[in-house]
């Protein structure tokens, strides 16, 4: 009889050489797990609770492109060419027939705007005093100048501006103008200083019984 | 657990002013009013409701969010758009020409008239609870922008209301 070879017997496969885990290490695979659930939960607060310190820069970054000049200058606001020709101060303004008062003091700025190269239109009119606060253009007259009217290339075109402002503020102000109504930011702008005035001045113009007419714009030479 | 509990808004007082940002307001009276200028009731019938209130922006801009200013409460029948938390007034004219009012420039204090139309069926108001609210210059935590956020009531006050209606 002879006996057949026989495979050699296939060795168990050994899956670890580690010991089961005991007790102590099963707390402390759960400490490990605590621990990472904490941190997550910590980081998570902190990126809720988040806020940026001085608008984060952002506010920085994104600002206007501020091309400055002062009254009787030129001065570029990319889309249009604006030049400051003339400022009065009122107590009162006339429009349609009515005479309008004012808390403080009017101001009129009478401005050259030249669109550059295509069609466009004034957006934002403000002054901004020495104190950086900003006066928008009023919404109690008609402004002929901004939002409604457009600019063609290359044909100047002369109206006024009209604000209304605190007569501490008129003392000294600067005419800012841009294309776009509410956001300026990575745009370009235009500030135009305007000469300054004396306080007695400023009193004489809001003293004035007479209203000043609000001009219509005209295209000029 | 326990319930937190809503804070209690300060009390503010008729004719003092309540400074704060971005606004000072002093309320000066409510009044129910059958015409008011040349404003139109939407329904024969109703009548006027409004606070003459002295507003000055105290923000360094104008500001077009005069809307924002009060709530009421305590009115029944009050005509106008919720879009958010607040009632905001129909119509907002300033009271030295009865033009409508929509920027106010710092430091300009205004006596301003918030106007609501109320319903000819509500009952007659006697008395108005006004919540003067505020806003905060912070960063948006969304854009990183500076913005004026955080519309949060800032006082609260009484007011009598004063039936000013022709008869």
């Amino acid at each position: 009889m002879t006996e057949t070879p026989q495979p050699p017997p296939v060795p168990e496969e050994v899956r670890s050489h580690r010991a089961p885990p005991g007790p102590v290490q099963r707390a402390g695979t759960k400490a490990s797990v605590g621990t990472l659930l904490i941190a997550a939960l910590a980081i998570g607060g902190l990126i809720a609770s988040w806020r940026p310190l001085g608008g984060g820069g952002t506010d920085d970054r994104e600002r206007p492109f501020i091309r400055a000049g002062q009254a009787g200058e030129t001065v570029s606001a990319r889309v249009f060419d604006a030049k400051v020709v003339d400022v009065r101060g009122a107590g009162k303004v006339r429009l349609r027939g009515a005479a309008l008062d004012t808390g403080g003091v009017w101001i009129l700025v009478r401005t050259r705007i030249t669109a550059t190269d295509e069609e466009t239109s004034v957006g934002y009119a403000a002054l901004r005093d020495a104190r950086d606060r900003v006066f928008l253009a009023s919404t109690r007259v008609e402004q002929e100048m901004i939002g409604g009217r457009s600019f063609q290339p290359s044909i100047p075109v002369e109206g006024v501006f009209v604000f209304e402002v605190p007569r501490d503020a008129a003392t000294n102000l600067t005419l800012v103008l841009a294309r776009q109504s509410i956001d300026q930011r990575m745009d370009a702008v235009a500030e135009i200083e305007l000469s300054t005035y004396d306080s007695p001045t400023i009193d004489k113009w809001a003293a004035t019984a007479e209203p000043v007419t609000i001009d219509e714009p005209q295209v000029v030479p | 657990m326990e319930v937190a509990e809503k804070p209690e808004v300060p009390p503010a007082v008729v004719n003092e002013v309540n400074r704060g940002e971005p606004w000072n307001v002093t309320v000066v009276r409510a009044r129910l009013l059958s015409e008011l200028g040349d404003l139109r009731l939407e329904k024969e019938g109703d009548r006027w409701f409004a606070i003459v209130a002295d507003i000055e922006v105290t923000a360094p801009e104008s500001r077009n969010d005069v809307s924002d200013i009060f709530s009421v409460s305590g009115v029944e029948g009050l005509l106008g758009d919720k879009p958010q938390h607040i009632l905001k007034p129909q119509h907002i004219v300033a009271v030295r020409d009865a033009s409508r009012v929509q920027y106010l420039n710092p430091n300009m204090p205004e006596r301003i008239g918030f106007v609501w139309e109320q319903s000819g069926n509500a009952p007659i108001p006697t008395n108005v609870t006004i919540t003067i609210y505020k806003k905060t210059y912070r960063a948006s935590s969304l854009t990183d922008h500076m913005e004026w956020l955080d519309h949060e009531p800032r006082a609260q006050l009484e007011v009598p209301v004063e039936d000013k209606r022709s008869p």
